[in-house]
């Protein structure tokens, strides 16, 4: 726990620093305008909170995916990916720590969105559950930071990974039913949409903001965070591999 | 006495960069024992292996075949035991969180050793104090000079308060002052009974604070001496350099006993190498006979002395 705690630290530190980091939220109003112009032009202001959601959590992918990359690239310029190799600890767990630091800093995202459709179609958000959209967005963001470490690991393996690495981590977007709930995507997606935690938390997102009641809250947290969970499992496993791999090859020190 | 670290056999190549080209030996059948509480050199020129052999102990690099252990624990077999029990410092301007203060960059690998949030505190303190980088504790790391950064590449690597510590170039690009320095730090660190494997291209390093060198050359360990027998062959293959010496003068020299060559460098300095020791003084009295002032002794390369010691076996190609 304290080496899952000092990469959060040292992140939140060097990531205030590094607008690299947590640029990536800044696309979000942009990006929400976008969404409120379509929804506006066909007048369904029922869609807001889909349109409020939708940028935040592309731009809170987009920073887990990104700074999992960058932390490595870094790392390894840096000369720092050997000496990490070469502690006790699994590189896992400070890395983890340190895309929850920027991850928890990109959850400004959801405020910035909210404030730019108020701010410029005047359209308010209200939010009727609060304290589901505080849970939901509590888990989403952990099994978030989870998942992007499996797309980490690719970066340590390859150096050319950074440039396919989004639009890799794209279809976890898409069948995560970041841009229009999985409800609305063909029938024969809905399988393997289920299987991606992030269909369950932006299900829950949405519910917590336009839902009167939200039904089987509990189920969903914990789907949402079993699937997170595996995304972990899955994730340093892979990542204790490439590590291997590269003191193997020798390109754990190649710059 | 168990050695602190043992390498049997050990080799280690790199796939050649394009295909059909051999691939790349950078050890070559490598057998060395460093012994408890001693500084142990590893001596060699550019390219020699000197990082290869650190990486494979430090377990950051798996040998291609042959065995290492460090405190009898296996490099391979059981990676984790040795890396709690050693320290790693590689020289130069990587490897540090520039962004962060010292005190920030020595938390953060405090806890990836498993250090108790309890002594983090002082052994931090006491470590940025050892180093003299007190006063700049809480400065970005990008403010540093060089040598400073060295310093606290040091500290870093005495985070785990480890047994053996491993030393990559540490005074690669400092000023002579900085490297003192630096020498006279880790020779304190004997004096607490760590081994220290160190790395270095500088003979004078080698021989001012190692207890026993190894002199490697393109992969293959040549020799395993103590710091005299360095000494003797700095002063051995001493050479005499001037300046302002004639064409006349010059040919003088060439023909004076126990001169092996003379040689123009291009900016008219005269170089002249010896063949046999005690020649030094009666090449430096005839050239003041001549009129020649501006004339000193400089110690021989590394190459020079790989050539003249080992013969063929050294030889750069
Ligand atoms: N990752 C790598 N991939 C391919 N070749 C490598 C790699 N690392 C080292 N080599 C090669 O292995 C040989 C030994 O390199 P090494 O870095 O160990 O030498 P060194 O003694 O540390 O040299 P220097 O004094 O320049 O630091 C060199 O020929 C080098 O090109
Ligand atoms: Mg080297």
């Amino acid at each position: 726990m304290s080496r899952y705690l000092a990469g959060f630290r040292m992140q939140l530190r060097a990531g205030i620093r590094t607008p690299s980091y947590w640029m990536t939220i800044l696309t979000t109003p942009a990006q929400t305008i976008l969404f409120l112009s379509v929804i506006t032009a066909f007048d369904r202001p029922d869609l807001t909170a889909h349109a409020v959601i939708a940028p935040a959590v592309v731009s809170m992918w987009g920073a887990s995916v990104w700074t999992g990359g960058a932390i490595v690239r870094n790392d390894r310029w840096g000369a720092m990916l050997e000496l990490h190799a070469a502690t006790p600890t699994s590189y896992a767990v400070p890395v983890i720590g340190r895309m929850s630091a920027t991850l928890l800093l990109s959850l400004a995202a959801i405020p910035l969105a909210m404030a730019t459709a108020w701010l410029t179609f005047g359209l308010d958000v209200g939010v009727r559950h609060p304290w589901v959209l505080a849970a939901a967005l509590v888990v989403t963001t952990a099994a978030m930071v989870s998942t992007a470490l499996i797309f980490t690991s690719m970066t340590v393996l390859s150096r050319a990974a950074i440039t396919f690495q989004n639009s890799a981590s794209y279809p976890i977007l898409l069948l995560g039913g970041a841009f229009v709930p999985l409800d609305l995507l063909p029938g024969w997606v809905h399988p393997i949409g289920r299987l991606i935690f992030l269909s369950w938390g932006t299900d829950l997102v949405r519910d917590s903001i336009t839902a009167a009641t939200v039904e089987d809250l509990w189920l969903r947290l914990g789907m949402v965070l079993l699937l997170g969970a595996a995304g972990l499992a899955a994730g340093t496993r892979l990542l204790r591999m490439v590590m291997h791999r590269v003191t193997v090859t020798g390109e754990i020190s190649v710059a | 006495m168990q050695s602190a670290v043992t390498t049997t056999a050990l080799r280690r190549e790199f796939k050649p960069r394009k295909r059909g080209l051999d691939p790349i030996t950078a050890l070559d059948d490598v057998s060395l024992a460093v012994e408890p509480g001693e500084i142990h050199g590893l001596l060699g020129p550019n390219g020699a292996g000197k990082t290869t052999l650190v990486k494979i102990l430090s377990t950051i690099l798996t040998p291609t075949s042959g065995t290492a252990t460090v405190l009898g624990h296996d490099v391979v077999e059981d990676p984790g035991a040795v890396r709690r029990v050693i320290g790693l410092v590689f020289g130069g301007d990587r490897g540090l969180y520039t962004l962060l203060s010292a005190r920030h960059n020595l938390e953060y690998w405090a806890a990836l050793y498993g250090v108790p949030s309890r002594d983090t505190g002082s052994r931090i303190d006491a470590l940025l104090a050892r180093v003299g980088l007190t006063r700049r504790a809480d400065d970005r790391v990008e403010t540093y000079s060089r040598g400073m950064r060295q310093r606290l590449h040091l500290a870093r690597g005495l985070i785990s308060d480890p047994e053996v510590l491993f030393l990559d170039e540490p005074t690669v690009g400092l000023d002579p002052v900085a490297s003192l320095e630096f020498r006279q730090l880790v020779m304190t660190l004997r004096e607490e009974g760590k081994t220290i494997f160190l790395t270095t291209h500088d003979m004078g390093e080698a021989e001012a604070i190692c207890d026993r060198v190894s002199l490697i050359d393109r992969g293959a360990l040549l020799a395993t001496e103590g710091p005299e027998t360095l000494g003797r062959w700095i002063t051995a293959y001493e050479r005499v350099e001037a300046r302002g010496v004639t064409d006349d003068a010059a040919t003088m020299v060439s023909g004076l006993p126990g001169v092996m060559s003379t040689q123009r460098l291009p900016d008219g300095t005269l170089r002249i190498e010896t063949a046999v020791t005690g020649v030094v003084r009666p090449i430096m009295e005839a050239l003041l006979a001549a009129g020649v002032t501006e004339l000193g002794t400089r110690p021989p390369s590394l190459e020079e002395v790989y050539l003249r010691v080992f013969g063929d076996r050294g030889l750069q190609v």
